[in-house]
């Protein structure tokens, strides 16, 4: 026997449903997006109770519900080798695995109005990042689903910005990549909503045969971020190098959740995700690789590390190995710690001030996750986190 | 230079005393030795000269030039002149060895007033500096320390000192480890910064180095205190009979 608790609806839970009802034929809702409002309506905003939401309580955290406002998208340009459309594929509705589902996933794609579909044809070589831009309007709701497709053999490099302006708003975005085998693809993915932004979103990502991918996000803005990270092997000999830094002070809140799923045999993934906490700042990271009974000569290991600048920012760390093969290397780490007093009376006893000595060793820290990233890139995002750096420290 | 009166050291959070009234006058361009024992307080010594934080000076005073320098910051203390080479100088991870030099060299050139070097001149200063201690240029462009063997690690300290051109050098150790060729590099490397403006406290367990770096007075160190003080025939004649004496006479 089942037994049904009757869930009280939240106003906010309320507030969408109300919206998605008055607007969803303006915005050309049919029976399917209907349907995944309705998978969203019967889970509502995920609480602590949900193991993956034990952490970030939505249920508490958002209160209200923004007015609805379009994200004023900006779509990588086409270039030989390279589709754009300023348009929703039903792959970013519709697509779900373990790691990239639940009630945020279907809440996005029931209202997404925006999103891109481009695709890299296969064997192409594309030297220029491409570029896409998320910009919410100041204190509005805004809604996006993505899909790239990267053919076998494409190499190439996506830069996602999800912006707001300080003061508020909700933007919800997930991004679908499909990467082909034996290619070569740098994804980077910066969330700066700003003071008083709240940031619900993610990436799917699954890999083919011999694919080399690899992923960086940042987070340098917002007081309520989580994003979800699902990565699925489905050909064997891929290498998957996941990173983060989460870049938090006042009384933010920035939560990664990631979920690696090895389904095939001698793929490798490295996961490290970095935090830099002031203030009362929270960050949390739940990372998760499932190692199926097929998927021998699995190589995976992650690394979370948090730098505490104050001594009540809170970093929790979930680390979880789930394996079912038994030849596998597989190990995870996770180190929280405040700037190393050795390093600071070393660099001071040289002449560095102590404020520069701490922004060099911070800079330290949350640098390693640039390690091997193309240098333009390592500068451009090391250039956001030294911005940050020099607004919180002294 | 330097002058030390009755100082009382322990260690901040216990109750143990390590330096137990030392006084000692270093004079403008002398190289003082300081050895002792394991155990004696000659690290703490050189800790509390640099500005570290473990320790707390319960009594007495040290003057760097008519300056109290237990009342300034590490950094403070360096940009006045004051250098540490470290026993066992650290690995900074992240922290690339030049973009560290630059900051050191010009973070002490804007206490002192001067302009910031521009990188021709920082490359020319650090180049020339480190060929004349065989310091390799690939090595320069590790992270801080890291991965140098201990005599790389330890002529990258007399780098350091050369390039920052201290008023009072402070060797802990520094041949520590270190082989006899790595010795006489660093020696000769500290020789070469000798001049009647600059002096040097060498702190050492072995009369080796003071076969390289003769000093001008070895003040022998026991239980906190300085219970001798003699010429560079001293730490011979420690050499032949070692501390035993010493340590008892205190």
């Amino acid at each position: 026997m089942t037994m049904q608790i009757a869930r009280t609806e939240t106003p906010a839970e309320r507030a969408l449903a109300e919206d998605f009802a008055a607007r969803g034929k303006a915005l050309g809702h049919d029976a399917a997006r209907s349907a995944l409002f309705e998978r969203f309506r019967n889970i509502g905003l995920p609480h602590r109770r949900i193991e993956e939401w034990k952490y970030t309580d939505l249920r508490m955290k958002v209160r209200d519900i923004a007015t609805p406002a379009p994200f004023s998208v900006s779509t990588p340009a086409e270039s030989k080798g390279v589709r754009v459309e300023n348009s929703i594929d039903p792959i970013a509705l519709e697509e779900r695995f373990t790691g990239f589902e639940g009630p945020i996933v279907d809440l996005i794609a029931a209202f997404a109005d925006t999103g891109i579909s481009a695709s890299v044809e296969a064997g192409a070589t594309i030297s220029d990042p491409l570029r896409a831009v998320y910009a919410q309007a100041q204190g509005k709701r805004s809604h996006a689903a993505s899909v790239y497709r990267f053919g076998d053999r494409a190499q190439a490099t996506l830069v996602e910005t999800v912006n707001a302006p300080d003061g508020g708003g909700q933007s919800l975005q997930n991004t679908h990549l499909h990467v082909g085998d034996d290619t070569n693809i740098t994804y980077i993915r910066h969330i700066d909503v700003g003071a008083g932004g709240t940031h619900l979103g993610g990436v799917a990502v699954t890999l083919g045969q011999n694919a080399s991918f690899r992923m960086l996000l940042v987070v340098s803005s917002g007081d309520l971020v989580r994003t979800d990270i699902g990565c699925r092997f489905l050909g064997s000999g891929a290498n998957g190098d996941l990173r983060g830094l989460h870049l938090a002070g006042s009384s933010r809140h920035v939560d990664t959740t990631l979920f690696v799923d090895h389904a095939v045999p001698d793929c490798s993934s490295r996961e490290l995700f970095k935090a830099v906490l002031d203030d009362e700042a929270r960050s949390v990271f739940q990372g998760k690789i499932l190692v199926r009974p097929d998927a021998q000569k699995t190589d995976g290991k992650m690394m979370s590390q948090a730098l505490m600048l104050s001594d009540t920012a809170e970093a929790d760390s979930k680390p979880e190995l789930e394996i079912y093969a038994d030849d596998v290397q597989c190990g995870h780490g996770s180190t929280t710690g405040q700037i190393d007093d050795t390093y600071l009376f070393y660099l001071m006893a040289r002449g560095v001030p102590r404020r520069e000595a701490q922004a060099m060793l911070v800079s330290a820290f949350a640098n390693e996750v640039f390690d091997d990233f193309d240098e333009t890139l390592a500068a451009e995002f090391s250039g956001v986190s030294e911005g940050w750096l020099a607004r919180h420290l002294g | 230079m330097l002058e030390i009166k009755n100082l009382h050291v322990k260690i901040a959070d216990e109750d143990k005393m390590i330096l137990n009234g030392i006084d000692l006058i270093v004079e403008d361009g002398q190289v003082a030795a300081i050895m002792g024992p394991n155990g004696s307080g000659k690290s703490t010594l050189s800790y509390v000269l640099a500005g570290k934080g473990d320790y707390e000076v319960t009594e007495g005073q040290i003057l760097f030039n008519g300056t109290d320098l237990l009342e300034l910051e590490p950094d403070e203390r360096a940009a006045a002149g004051v250098f540490l080479a470290f026993q066992y100088p650290i690995e900074i991870p992240g922290v690339a060895t030049m973009t560290f030099l630059k900051a050191a060299m010009n973070a002490q050139r804007a206490a002192r007033g001067e302009d910031e070097l521009t990188m021709p001149e920082f490359m020319r200063t650090v180049r020339s500096a480190a060929e004349k201690l065989q310091i390799d240029q690939e090595m320069l462009k590790r992270p801080l320390n890291v991965g140098f063997s201990g005599g790389e690690k330890k002529r990258n300290e007399i780098l350091q000192m050369a390039l920052l051109e201290p008023k009072l050098c402070v060797l802990d150790e520094t041949d520590s480890g270190l082989d006899i060729d790595a010795l006489r590099i660093v020696a000769d490397g500290v020789n070469a910064l000798r001049a009647p403006d600059r002096s040097f406290v060498v702190i050492t367990h072995y009369q080796r180095l003071l076969d390289y770096i003769v000093p001008d007075v070895v003040h022998i160190l026991s239980r906190g205190r300085i219970v001798k003080t003699g010429d560079a025939e001293l730490a011979r004649q420690l050499e032949k009979s070692g501390y035993a004496e010493f340590v008892d006479a205190a």
